[in-house]
């Protein structure tokens, strides 16, 4: 009987050496320690009203895992908004639009971590957006603690509609970003979006879990409505009340830095 | 580094191994409730999906609430 023994080869340089300690130590995880979620498909139909707008519409999710340590999951949305915004009310007129959001993504669990990514596609008339998300989240602590970090990443352009004056349909403004360096016009603005989120979910009692989510967003770019304007009076002109009037854009920052934070707890009565 | 740091940090650090790891106090055949759907924190994820966005584009509510992106339907 002929017994063979692993050893570390002396022939082996030190990086095939750290290479080969870095599988041992990826052989050395358990293979399936967490669950992905389970195979469903959602239909949902959503409807909101106030503020003199109503938006409805569709929405279908479907999850399916692939393998046990793989798994994909789509979304499709549809928003159908009318009737008016406060500032349509003041400078504009009432309008109806859609809204179409797709969205990928997969999950993939390597032991007790879970790694996640996806892109989020959304378009309407006056805004375009795209968006991509990359997380990871890992069990800890006998499986009590999960921790999860999220970086997402978002580029938006903003467009502004007019009525063409000709035939009477609602159009892009061709020049409302502006002019590049051969004089052609520009019809977006760009505003991009960073997102950095923590989560930490901890299993404190047989009945009780509970979760704390905190999130810093960055934004960038063009951040305000095209449509909002004040409406202020001009000290120069000392005749008729509707020559002193005029409208201006609402002045707004160009980057904004917020932050929030979410805990929640579930508990069950056995 | 002078000796005294040296011999405080050795000292701290086999203190620190007498240690034991932290043990689970809820044990895995303790954790069935936790199983049940209800007990999930994205239980309808297609509904609360479609929450975030209101919050967010109705109310300026956003962030770490795990929904991400898309437009506003707004403007």
């Amino acid at each position: 009987m002929q017994l063979k023994v692993f050893r570390f080869s002396t022939r082996m340089s030190l990086w095939q050496r750290v290479l080969a300690l870095l599988a041992l130590c990826l052989c050395a995880t358990p293979a399936f320690a967490g669950v992905l979620p389970d195979d469903r498909t959602d239909a949902l139909y959503h409807r909101y009203q106030g503020g003199g707008i109503t938006i409805q519409g569709p929405s279908i999710l479907v999850q399916k895992k692939i393998t046990d340590n793989f798994a994909l999951t789509g979304n499709w949305y549809q928003d159908y908004i009318s009737s008016a915004s406060v500032d349509v009310k003041l400078s504009a007129s009432p309008y109806k639009e859609k809204r179409t959001q797709e969205s990928g993504g997969f999950q993939y669990l390597h032991g007790k971590s879970t790694y996640s990514a996806g892109i989020i596609h959304s378009s309407e008339p006056d805004y375009k957006s795209n968006t991509t998300y990359y997380s990871i989240s890992q069990d800890m602590f006998g499986d009590l603690t999960t921790l999860s970090m999220t970086y997402k990443r978002g580029w938006d352009k903003v467009y502004r509609d007019l009525k063409d004056a000709t035939s009477g349909r609602i159009v892009n403004d061709p020049s409302f970003g502006g002019f590049d360096k051969d004089g052609n016009p520009i019809s977006s603005k760009d505003a991009d979006h960073r997102g950095y989120a923590v989560g930490l979910s901890q299993i404190l009692t047989r009945t009780l879990i509970a979760s704390f989510n905190y999130e810093v967003l960055t934004d960038e770019g063009y951040l305000q409505s095209p449509y909002r304007k004040i409406l202020y009076l001009n000290p120069q002109r000392a005749s008729a009340i509707r020559r002193r009037s005029r409208f201006t854009p609402t002045p707004a920052p160009a980057t904004r830095a917020p932050s929030s934070s979410n805990t929640t707890c579930r508990t069950v009565r056995p | 580094m002078p000796v005294r740091t040296i011999l405080i940090v050795v000292a701290i650090g086999m203190l620190l191994g007498g240690c034991s790891p932290i043990q689970p106090w809820v044990k895995p055949y303790e954790r069935e409730h936790f199983a049940d759907p209800i007990m999930s924190f994205n239980r309808d994820p297609v509904s609360s999906t479609y929450f975030d966005h209101v919050l967010e584009s109705r109310e300026g509510a956003r962030g770490a609430t795990g929904g991400v992106g898309g437009g506003c339907g707004c403007n």
